[in-house]
């Protein structure tokens, strides 16, 4: 089944990372709705434990946004 | 039964101040307050050595119990800063503190998990030898390997250096010890052409996955729930670590310490610095150490207030 944002908000709901997830813009850099860079590693580890898989560094720049995450998981699990 | 008698400790003077430091590496004061919560970090002096600060940490312990030097049978220094390669830095301070001949000393080359592996190798080697007092000493001043423009790093480590007293009258005993390595992860971690270089979220993953399992293993072991912890002094890789950590573990937050915001991240020191305080409380009767760093290495034990007659 395939990765949607509402999955991705849960994770990072999860995470705690955010006093409130549907206000978050799918299209603006987490880094820029005020998740930091710690956050940004625990959101992550989440998403790694999730779906099994290991998100190795060399992708994480390319991860900013919610869309960006959505589309990569999907990639990674079809 | 072989435990933990006193701890003295040395803080060297110089600070670092992190809140006004933290614009030249482009980080917010709020995240060095909320997320490392290292606002200052201990730095040594330049004329200041391992042996030095380590001495300074022995002398602390024998003016704090009036123990005098001869009576020690046995000094262990962990640490992965020496002066020098050759000798070992016990016996260096064995000389400076006018030690006993007869009086056994080996170094233990450890990162954040020192200190509880020292405790285990001490108690140990006393039980197995015959030994009544035993000293563990933790020193390792990352100022001399950190580079100061280095992001990832320089906002972290602070210098100090401890100095534990294991004897056979305990005000804590020890229970069960784990232990564990990640060796395959070890580059993430480490120290190349003499500076320091650290992966950030390896060491974020490795001890959000690791030590929460290591955790619940130290309890089980011990035949204790979190509930019968009265402390968890947990080591401060940063505040955020320390509480995503008790966070997985669902720890009631006021039984987590993090204690060394005016000081750094002091590896192998972090552990016994909170705990010199703890000790002192004499309604703090369980407490739970848990090491964790470089190597990627861990190890976890459970300390219990011991009754005196």
């Amino acid at each position: 089944m395939a990765v949607n944002r509402d999955n991705v908000l849960a994770i990072i709901e999860q995470a705690n990372v955010v006093a409130d997830v549907s206000k978050l813009r799918d299209d603006v850099r987490l880094a820029d709705q005020g998740i930091d860079s710690l956050e940004v590693f625990n959101v992550l580890l989440r998403l790694e434990e999730k779906y099994g898989i290991e998100i190795p560094d060399a992708d994480v720049d390319h991860l900013g946004t919610i869309m960006e995450i959505v589309d990569y998981l999907n990639k990674r699990l079809s | 039964m072989i435990g933990i008698e006193a701890i003295g400790t040395y803080l060297p003077a110089g600070r670092l101040n992190n809140l006004e430091r933290a614009s030249a590496f482009d980080v917010a004061p709020e995240f060095v307050q909320s997320r490392t919560g290292f606002c200052r970090l201990a730095l040594k002096a330049p004329d200041e050595t391992t042996v030095s600060m380590a001495e300074a940490a022995v002398r602390d312990l024998l003016a704090k119990t009036g123990m005098v030097p001869e009576a020690v049978e046995a000094l262990v220094v962990v640490t992965q800063n020496p002066d020098r390669n050759i000798p070992h830095v016990s016996a260096e301070l064995h000389g400076h503190l006018g030690l006993d001949s007869r009086c056994a000393c080996f170094d233990i080359s450890l990162g954040c998990s020192g200190y509880i592996y020292g405790l285990s190798a001490l108690a140990g080697f006393m039980a197995a030898n015959g030994l009544r007092r035993g000293i563990l000493v933790t020193a390792d001043p990352y100022s001399k390997v950190v580079d100061p423009a280095d992001k990832n790093t320089a906002l972290i480590f602070g210098d100090a250096a401890t100095a534990t007293l294991l004897s056979d009258s305990p005000r804590y005993t020890m229970g069960g010890f784990t232990f564990g390595t990640l060796g395959k992860e070890a580059d993430n971690l480490a120290c190349n052409d003499g500076t320091l270089y650290m992966n950030g979220r390896a060491v974020f993953n490795f001890a959000a996955t690791h030590v929460p399992s290591d955790i619940r293993q130290v309890l089980d072991k011990n035949g204790a729930t979190i509930e019968d912890v009265d402390a968890f002094v947990l080591h401060p890789g940063s505040r955020y670590i320390v509480e995503t950590i008790a966070t997985r573990l669902g720890l009631p937050q006021e039984k987590v310490r993090f204690s060394s915001a005016d000081y750094g991240n002091t590896v192998s020191s972090s552990i016994p610095m909170v705990l010199s305080e703890e000790i002192e409380n004499r309604a703090i009767r369980t407490i739970l150490l848990s090491g964790f760093g470089l190597g990627f290495s861990w190890s976890s034990t459970i300390l219990k207030r011991r009754e005196i007659q």
